[in-house]
């Protein structure tokens, strides 16, 4: 519409203009490119095949093999990895049937997407058990692969190996730059600087631009991930080269330990991959269900394909008789009537063209006379099972442990005309059960996991009346995640991260430990005693302001070393991020106003110095230590004597949470 | 002669036939009563577990109760029954007096709060529960696939090959109605769910 209604005003400026509009989007789209170019991601060669597994955890080590792509085995992987680690336990109970034991539901030191898996099991789990092929019961839920796989990028993130394409600021400039060829297309429609085509012009060349940015702005490896990714495809080399590991069962891990689990990151272990359908649609022939028994137990399920299944059996009764008495009349008429009436004249068949046709005249009729028969019998033949059906019905009380609906015919545009719907009912007597084709308000009245009562006659499964007694909920399998981890709709997601503080934006990858940044041996020379063991602080009650939005962002740690005798103390904190940067920089603003700026002011490396406290900042890592009680004027050249010691381990901390994983 | 030669095809097509459905029928068979004697031996390494901590129990038991020799007796000679136990009906009837006496033991430290705070009794406790509830899924697994076993070789046409070529029928590991479920032994709800 816009071109053409420009086609209809074409002068020579606008033709300049149009023409300076697609130079400059030609030119957007080279810097673009060019941009591109510029960010390619290093190359990756593969390392001598090893078996000394690195610091990564497996879906972090598919990720780097498969080129940061993260592939639909991360969750079995990972699965594997946390009973490798014992988090879970992984029993063989049959040469089919392996069993997932929860021995830890705190997820305590777990990664995001670990403890992702973890609230998995722990949605299903009855006593603490599921079955590995229930895991399919839950299904494909909706953006769990999603969320789980930005978890794992997040924290290759974390870990230096993968990083955006382009910051926030470059996609933001490129989408600005972007509404220069815009504005340029909507002055030439406009023909005037002052009319409103220029800024529309402008605004969607920028969300155009901006948005075709952030589109192309994928993860790409850093040179270290590139180097990680190559010593993790010599892994993958060696793990590849043990033929048996491709069969092994996922309770092989109590053999293989890690080393199954990274063999399934990397695609080696298929078996233990398959058995683990973790996020994934399960068998339609098969469901789990703990009805009757309490314990979990496969259940087999069959489909009725034959005529009239599911059909209501005073409808059926009459249809058949009424076929049945249609086909013996028929019947009657060919074999009987007929012949009678075609009473033939004296000396017809000497005549022997008649007699051909009367002779192919007679064998039509029979067969056909014959055929109606044929059918009436079958008719009839249905009537019986359809009248015991009208007499007798059972009640079956049970799960509903599969509903099923098959498009049998579509029209031309792929609408469907003609479909089919199931339930399967498990009321724990056996294990191979016979689902119920029904109607269709019958299926959208059950759910999957709801405990139903109903009326079901024996021979063509009708189902005359059906009563669901627990209507159970759907198996949330993020009920055991934090807020800010779980799927509630977009404005609940919103809603959530604006309480946990917009951790996504501000607070940074996590907190650091601060103990392990000024360690015993440094609180001692500081307080110039031995000190104790470090004392955990909240950090919040250390700094004003910590409990507004941005303050509950940050991801702050805090301990407190105190000498044997309790005499003197110093307070240590750290964060990552710019929320914890914030506010634990706003520590020196209450210095100065209590203390007085005694010594120091800006040391470089990042660290500042003001009365008693010292703030280092590097790379989005904060520490600050505070000597409480303390002379400012004294405690200044004792504090600058850490400087650098505390900015080299700063350079080289690493958050607890990764410790512990890579441990 | 024609009418000779089709005759003959048709008695050599219907005899390869039934050779192909015998072989097949009999795999079949074979694989069935493979899958049950597998599912027995899961049965057994889970029951050899619960046997190897049994004695472990007792000695902690003693430990702290000294005059409560008649229910470790009970326990000591239940356990020598069923292991003894050859097939799956001894072992069942075995099991089941071995629970019941393992039951009369746990009773006993009920009155005895050291015991009880014993972490080495807590780590027994919890290992038995876990084994029993292993043992009642290996329990389950076992009997679905001797159902299996047995229908095919009692049903048509399965029993004609069955029979001449000696599969028998398995016997199932039953235990009475009251004691299905997941675990036997009940603990406290904390100990179990640890």
């Amino acid at each position: 519409v816009i071109a053409a209604a420009a086609l209809a005003h074409l002068n020579p400026a606008r033709v300049t203009l149009l023409v300076i509009s697609a130079g400059l989007a030609g030119a957007w789209l080279l810097m673009l490119w060019v941009m591109a170019a510029a960010t390619r991601q290093p190359p990756v060669h593969a390392g001598p095949a090893t078996g000394d597994l690195g610091p990564e955890p497996p879906a972090v080590a598919g990720m780097l093999a498969h080129d940061g792509r993260v592939g639909g085995e991360a969750a079995a992987a990972t699965l594997l990895d946390l009973a490798a680690r014992h988090v879970i336990d992984l029993e063989e109970v049959g040469p089919q049937l392996s069993l997932c034991r929860i021995r830890q539901r705190d997820g305590q030191g777990l990664a995001p997407y670990e403890r992702r898996i973890l609230s998995f099991l722990e949605a299903l789990a009855v006593s603490d058990v599921v079955p590995a092929q229930a895991l399919a019961k839950a299904g494909r839920p909706a953006g769990w692969w999603r969320r789980l796989r930005a978890e794992v990028v997040a924290d290759a993130r974390d870990r230096g190996l993968s990083r955006p394409r382009w910051s926030l600021f470059v996609v933001t400039c490129a989408g600005l730059l972007a509404a220069l060829p815009g504005a340029a297309f909507g002055l030439a429609l406009a023909g005037s600087i002052a009319n409103s085509d220029v800024p529309d012009g402008a605004i969607v060349g920028a969300v155009i631009g901006g948005g075709l940015a952030y589109w192309l702005n994928t993860d790409r490896l850093t040179s270290s991930g590139a180097a990680a990714a190559g010593r993790w495809l010599g892994v993958s080399a060696h793990l590849a080269a043990d033929k048996a590991l491709t069969s092994q069962p996922a309770a092989a891990v109590t053999i293989y330990g890690r080393y199954l689990a990274y063999g399934a990151a990397f695609g080696v272990a298929r078996a233990a991959v398959e058995s683990l359908p973790i996020g994934k649609q399960g068998n339609i022939h098969a469901g789990w269900s703990t009805y009757g028994t309490g314990l979990w137990h496969k259940v087999d399920i069959s489909y009725s394909w034959r005529p009239f299944s599911g059909r209501a059996p005073r409808w059926l009764l009459t249809r058949q008789l009424a076929l049945a008495a249609a086909g013996a009349a028929v019947g009657w008429l060919l074999l009987k009537v007929l012949p009678e009436m075609l009473a033939l004249p004296p000396g017809f068949y000497e005549s022997a063209g008649n007699q051909e046709q009367v002779h192919k005249g007679h064998v039509l009729m029979l067969a056909g006379g014959w055929l109606a028969v044929a059918l009436a019998v079958v008719a009839l033949a249905a009537c019986v099972p359809a009248g015991a059906d009208m007499i007798q019905a059972d009640a079956v009380e049970g799960e509903v442990v599969r509903t099923r609906r098959v498009v049998t015919r579509a029209d031309q545009q792929g609408h469907p005309v003609k479909v089919r719907y199931w339930i399967a009912v498990d009321d724990g007597t056996s294990h191979a059960v016979r689902a119920w084709r029904v109607g269709r308000a019958l299926y959208r009245r059950v759910n999957q996991t709801d405990i139903v009562r109903a009326r079901v006659t024996r021979h063509y499964h009708y189902v005359s009346a059906l009563q669901v007694l627990v209507n159970h909920p759907k198996i949330d399998v993020e009920a055991g995640l934090p807020p800010q981890q779980r799927a509630q709709g977009s404005a609940d997601r919103a809603a959530a991260a604006i309480t946990a503080g917009l951790p996504a934006l501000f607070g940074g990858p996590g907190a650091l430990d601060p103990a392990a940044l000024l360690t015993a041996d440094d609180a001692a020379a500081l307080l110039g005693a031995p000190v104790g063991e470090a004392q955990p602080l909240d950090p919040r009650q250390q700094i004003p302001n910590a409990s507004d939005p941005l303050g509950r962002a940050a991801r702050l740690s805090a301990c407190r070393w105190a000498t044997a005798d309790g005499g003197r103390s110093a307070d240590v904190l750290s964060g990552q991020g710019l929320a914890a940067s914030s506010l634990i920089g706003s520590l020196l603003a209450r210095t100065r106003k209590t203390a007085g700026n005694g010594h120091g002011g800006r040391l470089g490396r990042g660290a500042m110095i003001a009365g008693n406290t010292l703030i280092i900042s590097r790379k989005g890592k904060t520490l600050a230590v505070i000597l409480n009680d303390a002379d400012p004027d004294a405690a200044g050249p004792t504090l600058e004597r850490l400087v650098p010691v505390l900015s080299d381990r700063l350079d080289a901390s690493r958050e607890p949470d990764q410790a512990a994983s890579s441990r | 002669m024609l009418v000779v030669g089709l005759i003959v095809a048709a008695c050599v097509l219907v005899g390869v036939a039934l050779v192909v459905w015998l072989i097949g029928s009999f795999n079949g068979l074979v694989r069935k009563r493979t899958a049950v004697n597998s599912a027995w031996a899961q049965i057994n390494v889970q029951l050899k577990r619960r046997h190897d901590l049994i004695p472990n129990v007792v000695e902690t038991v003693k430990g702290y109760s000294r005059h409560e020799s008649s229910t470790i007796e009970a326990v000591t000679a239940a356990r020598a029954a069923a292991i003894s136990a050859r097939t799956p009906g001894q072992s069942a009837a075995a099991e089941q007096g071995l629970s019941g006496a393992i039951r009369g033991l746990m009773a006993v430290a009920e009155n005895y709060p050291d015991l009880k705070a014993s972490t080495n009794f807590e780590d027994l406790q919890q290992q038995l529960a876990v084994t029993e509830d292993r043992i009642a899924y290996a329990r389950q697994y076992y009997n679905d696939s001797v159902a299996s076993y047995n229908a095919a070789i009692a049903t048509f046409p399965g029993v004609l090959v069955a029979a001449p070529m000696g599969f028998r029928a398995s016997e199932f590991f039953a235990v009475p109605d009251a004691d299905l479920g997941a675990v036997q032994v009940q603990f406290d709800e904390s100990e179990a769910r640890r």
